[in-house]
């Protein structure tokens, strides 16, 4: 039987053409169970108002394109659903943090240009030729970085850290989370190419342990985690310690 | 290649805005009552190297009940 339900969405609508301030528009929402926030954007924007711009892809919470606020959290609107907001009224703005660029869509750039200077790939540490063979790695090792090669760049994390609302200038979790990542790969010794960025005042000394982080995260990466075991490392790293522990850079 | 015109928003009352980062600035407020309690043990230890007295008198000041609130 056809479900008859309607919720009330209250979405965030600017237009940088016309737009001085944002200001929030209400639609109303037929939805099912299975009704995803993402599906009732995009009910809106089918059947309402062909103007609503938001982002989205896959639709599996795996691409990191649909990250919104839902009544004041980071969620990914794909991953969650109308039925947990009835009778509502439901409200959809931005990701926090981020500038605006219309409706729902926010501006990536800083968090591109900070994800690229942490260097985000294996920086070997013994050139291999292919004819060498593979690089190889024992589960306990893999072990040690997988749960922070699981992001998705999503941009829940800092839509959720008030520390980079405050300070844009900080790198943030997602960024810092993966720095760890690659310096926990036992093939990278890029630590010491990346440390300079880790041991800023905008790198982990930056993170004041808010950790809504870990708890917004769809992927349960915990980057408050991972920047607070740099804090140790970094202190190590400070007075010597790492390269005496590490001398040929280890992971 | 000209940018975008973008809005930002006000971070303004930002921490009451979540029930998750009023409970984050009440342990960061608890820190304050920290630092009050280390001073007072570190003026206990200041008195204790005056002598018997002097270290009598911290403690008796201790018993005040200003200081019985606090605790």
């Amino acid at each position: 039987m056809a479900d008859k339900r309607t919720i009330e969405i209250e979405v965030l609508r600017y237009n940088p053409e016309k737009d001085a301030a944002p200001h929030f528009q209400t639609f109303k929402v037929p939805f099912s169970d299975d009704t995803s926030v993402l599906q009732g954007l995009q009910y809106i924007k089918d059947h309402l108002d062909g103007s609503l711009t938001f982002r989205w892809s896959c639709r599996m919470a795996i691409c990191g394109s649909c990250g919104k606020m839902v009544n004041g959290r980071p969620e990914l609107s794909c991953h969650t659903f109308l039925r947990d907001y009835y009778p509502g009224p439901l409200r959809i703005e931005p990701l926090n943090h981020f500038p605006v660029v219309r409706d729902l869509v926010i501006d990536q750039t800083d968090f591109l240009k900070k994800l690229e200077s942490i260097k985000p790939y294996i920086i070997p540490r013994e050139a291999k030729d292919v004819k060498d063979g593979e690089y190889l790695q024992t589960p306990g090792q893999m072990h040690k970085y997988y749960q922070y090669s699981q992001c998705i760049n999503c941009l829940l994390c800092y839509a959720a850290c008030p520390q980079y609302g405050l300070k844009p200038d900080f790198t943030g979790p997602a960024a810092l989370a993966l720095l760890h990542r690659y310096n926990n790969d036992s093939r990278d010794r890029g630590w010491e190419e990346r440390a300079e960025l880790l041991n800023a005042e905008e790198g982990v000394w930056g993170c004041t342990l808010v950790g809504y982080c870990s708890e917004v995260c769809p992927k349960h990466v915990d980057p408050a985690r991972a920047i607070n075991q740099n804090k140790v490392n970094s202190t190590m790293d400070y007075f010597g310690v790492l390269k005496l522990l590490m001398p040929k850079g280890g992971a | 290649m000209a940018r975008a015109k973008t809005y930002v928003r006000p971070m303004q009352g930002w921490w009451r805005r979540n029930p998750y980062f009023v409970r984050y600035m009440i342990r960061e407020g608890s820190s304050v009552f920290l630092a009050i309690y280390t001073v007072i043990l570190l003026v206990g230890l200041y008195r204790l190297t005056q002598g018997e007295a002097a270290w009598e008198a911290w403690r008796a000041a201790l018993t005040s009940p200003v200081s019985l609130v606090f605790h």
